[in-house]
């Protein structure tokens, strides 16, 4: 998630067209969206008991 | 609609949102309600108790430290020059409010405004965490909330920060702009209430042993549907007053302000009674009941910037959005959220601020320190929406991950999950050794024999 910010951060600095600047803020959303996913995957609350139970 | 240089507010218009802000502890109110009656009655003394003790201990922190975070658009703020651009990150005002003049009206009414802010957002995480969150750990993580992530981000939108200077220093529409707070009140909040649940966890016995969520209904429709009526009057003063200080819209527009107000939460209730009629087969007051709020979270955008047509539209999208969302939530990611608060304030909040780069109207310059003093963006204009998006990608990709940080230190130090003991026994007695309705005891059968 902190990557996709970061990437947003970037296209706000780095580029100057607006086309440019909201492709790659829209990327760095994705990016975010990717690691929302995976965070929220992390904490299912089956996950982690299977975890526990499996050590 | 009509965005105007506030310069020195008069002492009518200064009167008139006195007034506004004086509504605003209402909000407070009407959600709390609403939390307290969607737990069940072994939890209702605690949940209520919580939103008391956060609200209060939220103005106290804020008071001490959080208002010289936030600062003011013009005022001294730390600033790092990015590729010759000046990025103001974070206010540099003094502590206990000691640089405020009081004598003047806009700065002390920003104060008194904020005090009611920091509150209503720092109970937003109490509606998630309600029914396993300890009282103790509560008061430490709002107190790091109102203190820190709270202000930081306020600054950025309100304080003049980079967000708000998108515009002049990016050309991007005219910067971020959330006039009443639904970036920096409900996205914040309901971004601290996921990161609490995903670190406490569900309440025992919600999801059953193959995951599938089991229902545990609220105790008392009636005080739910009183709040959210309680909360309309609250989100009357919100919009309205921050409209007026942070976008700098005159005070003859507050009659728009509040009929898009309650057109939106009109619209995000009925939309949320059809969608589950539709769904489930008759309409559900809980959720009708979060139909309404995210209604109210979605205006806190867009009240002063479209059109009552627009209104409607953006209500109606709100409040079938927020179901969808209430079961993606609960079902696909698994997270247990008694009051639907997450998708309520976070999702119906994120929406209005994109709705606002869609609809949004503003005719003359904004200059009121938030956005660009010589751009005229048009209806639609695709700078502004982009500004808008930045705010959102901030707000997932740096104040979710912020928030859920500091919570889990505050969760190492002092955990914030009950005891189990706790759990069985409701938080009313475990934690204050009262229920809430006494009077009203549930007796077993072999008692009453005796």
């Amino acid at each position: 998630m902190l990557a996709g910010w970061l990437l947003v951060l970037a296209s706000v600095v780095l580029l100057h067209s607006l086309e440019s600047r909201t492709a790659f803020v829209c990327a760095g959303l994705l990016v975010e969206l990717l690691g929302f996913v995976l965070a929220a995957r992390s904490h299912l609350p089956f996950q982690r008991e299977g975890a526990k139970r499996d050590s | 609609m009509i965005l105007k240089n506030p310069g020195v507010l008069s002492d009518a218009s200064a009167s008139l949102c006195l007034c506004f802000i004086l509504l605003v502890p209402f909000a407070v109110a009407g959600l709390s309600l609403v939390n307290t009656g969607l737990n069940r009655s072994r939890n209702a003394a605690h949940a209520i108790l919580m939103s008391l003790c956060i609200a209060a201990l939220a103005s106290l922190i804020f008071f001490v430290c959080g208002f010289a975070w936030e600062g003011g658009a013009g005022e001294q703020a730390h600033v790092l020059n990015v590729a010759g651009q000046k990025w103001d990150w974070l206010g540099a005002a003094e502590w206990f409010l000691r640089g405020v003049n009081f004598d003047k009206w806009r700065g002390s009414l920003v104060v008194l405004l904020q005090l009611a802010s920091v509150a209503v957002a720092s109970i937003v995480p109490a509606a998630t965490a309600s029914e396993r969150w300890r009282l103790a750990a509560s008061c430490a993580s709002t107190a790091v909330f109102a203190g820190w992530t709270y202000p930081l981000f306020a600054h950025w939108v309100w304080g003049g920060g980079w967000l708000a200077q998108l515009g002049v220093n990016y050309g991007l529409g005219h910067g971020f702009i959330d006039p009443a707070g639904a970036s920096c009140i409900h996205a914040t909040g309901a971004l601290t209430a996921l990161s609490l649940a995903w670190i406490l966890g569900p309440r025992r016995g919600k999801f059953t042993s193959d995951g599938m969520p089991s229902a545990m209904p609220g105790h008392n429709a009636v005080i739910v549907l009183f709040g959210c009526m309680l909360a309309l009057v609250g989100f009357f003063g919100l919009n309205s007053a921050g409209a007026i200080l942070f976008a700098g819209i005159h005070s003859a527009q507050s009659v728009l302000i509040n009929v898009n107000t309650s057109l939106c939460a009109a619209a995000g209730a009925i939309a949320a009674l059809i969608t589950t009629r539709v769904r489930f087969g008759r309409p559900d007051a809980s959720l009708t009941a979060n139909g309404w709020v995210s209604g109210l979270v979605a205006s806190s955008a867009i009240c002063a910037f479209v059109k009552p047509a627009e209104a409607v539209l953006v209500g109606l999208v709100s409040g079938a959005l927020v179901i969808f969302a209430i079961e993606i939530i609960e079902l696909r990611m698994k997270v247990d959220d008694p009051v639907g608060a997450i998708a309520v304030h976070g999702v119906a909040g994120i929406w209005g601020i994109l709705a606002l780069g869609i609809f949004g109207q503003f005719v003359e310059p904004l200059a009121s320190g938030i956005g660009s003093s010589s751009q005229i963006a048009p209806h639609g204009d695709s700078g502004q929406f982009v500004a808008q998006l930045i705010g959102v990608a901030t707000l997932i990709g740096f104040v979710l991950p912020l928030t859920y940080a500091l919570n889990w230190l505050i969760n190492r130090v002092l955990p914030q999950r009950v005891a189990l003991e706790g759990e069985r026994q409701g938080m009313d007695l475990f934690e204050l050794g009262a229920g809430a309705y006494p009077e009203f005891v549930t007796h077993r059968e072999d008692f009453n024999r005796r």
